[in-house]
């Protein structure tokens, strides 16, 4: 089965200055992802990287927070920062 | 991070991999025109049930069938349904995946279902030599992007287009592994390959545009301008003095 980011699912970067950091994608375009962590990536204005430069971090997806990211909708950056952390934290304890 | 295996954790990936091989040889014989995708997705769990392993994609991420049955346009994961049914000349896409003993088994083929038109032969013709063109100087001390430099070449050579949105992939004890394995590239980049390692080598070639759609259920890829698209994968070791396919 080919691998696919895809939107709301959690990655982690591999690669640039973001090394190590986990993400949310809110929404792909060919070999890119547009990522948010509402830290350092704040929702405005998501990060683009390419998708070989991230991998998936769990098969946990958030689509409703990134669709709502997606299409402008307001979503504060607390609620995307918890988000993230809350399955980072399950995640470490599994 | 990606995982180095033994000969002996190499030896139970064979045996996952001959499942798999196993569950595409049954399917390339019992395919034809008038079944539905859903009849191929039941011969699939029935057979890989039976040798006491597991469908791994049956239930990933939600998945909730244990092939995907990929048609014409359809580049991967098309869900097998009872409305789908394979209708003459048409490519349809299977890949199948099996988990033995806590190893995985990865492998895809496109079958040509009764005439096909002569630019899907070569479409098919053209997406396994993508693969064989790949593995073939592939060595312990190999860099990661010399595999897709030989896809892309070999398929754009051919006035065909690669899929950038959807990537090889490492595999082991768990279906999708570090590293990520594009079927685009730069010769000469990335990291490199060592003796042990395991990966899925998939090219997905597309005959017009090289950009897709990810359908609203989650799962179904498109080609953007609807022209057929061609898949085919095994699960390959990488060895001293080159590879081992794994699921051939």
């Amino acid at each position: 089965m080919a691998k696919a980011v895809k939107q709301g699912d959690l990655v982690k970067s591999i690669a640039g200055r973001d090394a190590g950091k986990t993400f949310l994608v809110v929404s792909v375009k060919e070999k890119f992802a547009f990522v948010v962590d509402g830290k350092t990536r704040k929702t405005v204005k998501p990060k683009k990287k390419n998708v070989k430069h991230l991998e998936k971090f769990s098969n946990v997806s958030i689509i409703e927070l990134a669709e709502k990211i997606k299409n402008g909708i307001p979503v504060g950056n607390d609620r995307v920062y918890r988000a993230v952390k809350t399955e980072q934290q399950k995640l470490q304890e599994d | 991070m990606i995982t180095v295996k033994t000969d002996a954790e190499i030896a139970c990936m064979r045996e996952s991999g001959k499942l798999t091989k196993n569950v595409l040889d049954l399917i390339g014989r019992e395919i034809r025109i008038g079944m539905t995708t859903k009849e191929l997705d039941k011969i699939a769990y029935d057979y890989i049930k039976s040798c006491g392993a597991y469908p791994s994609f049956l239930g990933y991420s939600g998945y909730p069938a244990s092939i995907c049955a990929s048609i014409d346009d359809v580049v991967v994961h098309g869900i097998p349904s009872d409305d789908v049914v394979i209708k003459d000349g048409q490519l349809v896409s299977i890949d199948v995946g099996v988990v033995y003993n806590g190893w995985q088994g990865d492998a895809a083929r496109t079958f040509m279902v009764g005439n096909v038109s002569q630019e899907k032969r070569k479409l098919v013709k053209v997406t396994e030599e993508c693969f064989f063109k790949a593995i073939e100087r592939l060595r312990d001390g190999t860099p990661l992007g010399d595999i897709g430099y030989q896809v892309q070449t070999h398929a754009e050579n051919n006035g065909f287009s690669v899929v950038r949105a959807l990537v090889g992939h490492g595999i082991g004890r768990e279906m999708h592994e570090d590293p990520t394995v594009p079927n685009y590239g730069k010769k000469g980049t990335g990291i490199r390959l060592k003796k042990g390692m395991t990966i899925a080598i998939e090219p997905m070639i597309n005959a017009g545009v090289y950009q897709v759609d990810f359908m609203s259920d989650g799962w179904t890829v498109r080609t953007r301008d609807r022209k057929p698209s061609a898949h085919y994968e095994n699960t390959i070791a990488i060895t001293e003095n080159g590879v081992e396919i794994l699921t051939l």
